[in-house]
């Protein structure tokens, strides 16, 4: 149990679990495998589920080929919600956690086997959003696009079942960044032709990953699209002021060498001073 | 001063040595070793090994013993560090500002001052090698070092300030040097032989006092400018990174500001300390206690007029950042720690270095309330009221519930008429009331120290991704307690025996200054 530095969750979800490139499914079954090794592969974990939907966890143990058993004791926390501890070890390699996310907002995944300075260690991110909205049908589009500054153009298209423009429609578009969140971009409505636009700045040849959703409501239902696109923008030039160059400012250099150059030379005098005092 | 007129102390020397009464004054802490010296060595050597104790457990597991994560990198080392550096500037400013302007009444003080400077500079300097989870690791800023990095910058100007401040402390100890190694001949061996070899074949010719002279005064133009560029490298450290509560551009003023009256404190604590301990009241008179009292004021109100310029522009724009920060600060979990800076730690420390001079102030003596025997009965009734409606709501059927409020009134009226009457005995004693605010700021130093290093740690630019409180904040442990307590006994113990060693009061430069 206590394994400092080497004890860590390892929290793997179904692909296709992680992020569902449609309309989100009501069936909330996850499978995760639970292990020893570092976190680092989980950082960007994160899994959407939806608020008053029923949710069911199932962890594997994945420790099986060490001698040693090595259980894993996890925890979900948030939302006000009152969950048992679940355990899975080489005699229990499985454990189910069933909840219903009365609320939208975040859980996280503990694992809170007490390693010495890694105790509730996070191991992934759940994030409950709100049910979405169902109604007449309606299809979203997305087009990103490089524009000559470097920078990209997201368009959204919104239509109704028949293909028509849907006007005055507000559309989220989000960015998924390097640590798993979503960062909004903006929340633009939809235009005469049922297009809406953000800008995305870019500095340099990055894969940026974007999704646009319509939420949905008034009869209408929820629709999302995602795209990713890689920036057409040179890396941005290392610019380097004085004190962040790879090699010392000579100016800099030539202040250094004078001013200390200076008083220890005063040192040097000082103490042919005290051998001329002995001398004496 | 007049050397005949000079009450010595009666001391009993071996029959060898032949000392004036002027000697006999100053020299009777390093003749004579008793009990006394051997039990405060041994008690602030047994801080110093359980800290050492604490550091090897440190070596051993890692930096995970401390309360140093991710978040919050630096804490009661580099708080230690700050401080320490801070300290040390009093040698430069008293010995090198005092000699150059040739004001005589220093010759008592000065060898306090460099001897802090020293001491300070000692525990000031390992501090960062402590914080490092891998001391051997320091050999890359030398190995790789790079010359634009603030860091090294502050190793080199620490290593120029410790061999400037060494040499400054020693020149003024030759002639004294020379006194020991033929008068005390008596001593172990090893002694005889520092004496000896610190003497620099010292005769006291005419040539010999003219060198040192000169020598003296190059390293008294040098050493004011080196002490300054150390504190300001000190605050680069932070200034230089981009941190809410770093990114100001007064960060090396206000830093050599908060040292100087530090530094400036420490030595009036250590006069006190040193003319009751080692009788040296015919040295340290009223006047050099009003002389660094007068020298603390002004440093203290400078500090103070810094942290008001540095806080009120911040606080003033509350900008994302900084808000959080200073939200802390002001109002927040550190809130008592900040007022107690500001107002205990330097208004305070003001008004009573000013005391003395309030004439007003007598007059409270007269007020029949101040009196000891009413305001004896007044705070007893008062206490036992609030003991009594603390531990019950009603007394004999009346209810208490509505008395609490008024009683608290009176126990803060109480509180206050105490520090009313204080201030008549306070003004009368002077020394007292020097030595008080002193301590206060010398206290006030550590801590502001503490809140200039570790909150900004918990507020950065950056926002960490739900990480535990135990990572967020920073909760000091017995490990850096223990590190912390070592270092400030070690302050104390090389300072100490400095003074057992050497003259604390240089001999040759008061019998000087004491010469028609």
């Amino acid at each position: 149990m206590l394994r400092p530095f080497t004890l860590a969750l390892l929290v793997t979800v179904l692909a296709a679990a992680l992020r569902p490139p449609a309309a989100h499914a009501h069936a909330q079954r996850v499978s995760i495998s639970v292990g020893r090794n570092g976190f680092e592969s989980v950082v960007d974990y994160t899994l959407d589920v939806e608020a008053g939907h029923e949710v069911s966890l199932t962890f594997t143990y994945a420790d099986g080929d060490l001698e040693d058993d090595n259980p894993h004791d996890i925890r979900l926390k948030g939302l006000g919600l009152e969950l048992p501890t679940v355990r899975v070890s080489r005699d229990q390699p499985t454990a189910t956690l069933t909840f219903t996310p009365e609320k939208t907002g975040r859980l996280r995944l503990l694992c809170v086997v007490p390693c010495l300075g890694m105790e509730n260690l996070v191991g992934g991110v759940i994030k409950a959003a709100k049910p979405r909205a169902t109604g007449a049908p309606t299809s979203l589009t997305l087009e990103l696009r490089p524009r000559d500054d470097g920078s990209l153009l997201a368009r959204a298209t919104l239509l109704d079942a028949g293909g028509g423009p849907l006007t005055n429609a507000p559309i989220v578009f989000t960015q998924r960044t390097a640590l798993g969140g979503d960062l909004v971009l903006g929340r633009p409505t939809t235009m005469e032709d049922g297009g809406a636009v953000v800008k995305i700045p870019a500095t340099g040849s990055e894969a940026i990953r974007v999704t646009a959703a319509f939420e949905g409501g008034d009869g209408l239902a929820y629709a999302e699209a995602y795209g990713e696109i890689t920036a057409p923008g040179q890396p941005m030039a290392h610019q380097p002021g004085p004190l962040a160059a790879p090699t010392a400012p000579p100016a800099l250099a030539l202040t250094l060498l004078i001013v200390l150059g200076g008083v220890w030379t005063t040192y040097g005098f000082v103490v042919v001073q005290l051998v001329r005092i002995r001398r004496r | 001063m007049s050397v005949q007129n000079l009450a010595y102390p009666q001391t009993s020397f071996p029959a060898a040595a032949a000392l004036s009464d002027h000697e006999k004054a100053l020299l009777a802490p390093v003749v004579r070793w008793g009990w006394g010296m051997y039990l405060t060595t041994a008690t602030l050597g047994a801080i110093v090994a359980f800290g050492a104790y604490a550091y090897f457990i440190q070596l051993r597991d890692g930096l995970v013993v401390t309360g140093m994560r991710d978040t919050v990198s630096w804490g009661l080392y580099i708080t230690n560090f700050v401080f320490f550096i801070g300290i040390s500037h009093v040698g430069a400013l008293l010995s090198s500002i005092l000699r150059l302007t040739g004001a005589k009444w220093r010759h008592p003080v000065t060898r306090m001052a460099e001897a802090i400077t020293f001491a300070a500079l000692l525990m000031g300097a390992i501090m960062p090698f402590v914080d490092l989870g891998h001391p051997e690791r320091s050999l890359n800023l030398i190995t790789h070092g790079r010359l634009q990095s603030p860091i090294l910058w502050d190793i080199v100007s620490i290593t120029t300030y410790l061999t400037g401040s060494t040499l400054f402390l020693l020149l003024p100890l030759i002639p004294d040097a020379a006194l020991l190694r033929d008068k005390l001949t008596d001593v172990p061996r090893w002694r005889r032989w520092s004496y000896r070899l610190l003497a620099f074949g010292w005769r006291g010719t005419p040539e010999q006092h003219a060198r040192l002279e000169r020598t003296m005064n190059t390293m008294a133009v040098l050493i004011l400018p080196i002490a300054v560029m150390v504190h300001t490298v000190v605050s680069w450290i932070f200034a230089m990174t981009l941190r809410p509560g770093w990114n100001s551009t007064i960060f090396g003023p206000y830093f050599v500001a908060g040292a100087l009256a530090s530094g400036a404190a420490s030595v009036v604590l250590a006069m006190a300390v040193f003319r009751k301990v080692y009788h040296l009241e015919a040295f340290l008179t009223l006047r050099h206690f009003r002389n660094m009292a007068a020298l603390v004021l002004v440093l203290d109100l400078v500090y103070l007029y810094f942290n008001l310029a540095e806080y009120a522009t911040t606080a003033y724009k509350m900008q994302l950042a900084e808000k959080a920060l200073l939200l802390e600060l002001f109002t927040g979990p550190l809130a008592p720690l900040f007022w107690f800076t500001q107002v205990f730690g330097l208004i305070v420390p003001a008004f009573l270095l000013v005391l003395p001079a309030i004439k007003p102030v007598a007059a409270l003596r007269r007020l029949p309330m101040l009196r000891p025997i009413p305001l004896t009965a007044t705070a007893v009734t008062v206490s036992i009221a609030i003991f009594v409606i603390s531990q019950a709501e009603t007394v004999a059927g009346l209810d208490l519930a509505g008395a609490n409020s008024l009683v608290r009134m009176g126990a803060f009226v109480i509180v206050g008429l105490l520090v009313l009457s204080m201030l008549p005995v306070l003004q009368a004693r002077p020394v007292t009331s020097a030595v008080i605010a002193s301590a206060l700021i010398v206290v006030q130093a550590w801590l502001k120290r503490y809140i200039i290093v570790v909150p900004v740690f918990e507020h950065p630019y950056l926002p960490v991704h739900d990480p535990a409180l135990s990572v967020a904040l920073y909760q000091p442990t017995w490990v850096e307690w223990a590190i912390t307590a070592g270092s400030l006994a070690g302050f104390v113990l090389v300072y100490f025996l400095f003074s057992r060693l050497f003259p604390i009061v240089s001999v040759w430069e008061t019998a000087k200054s004491a010469e028609p």
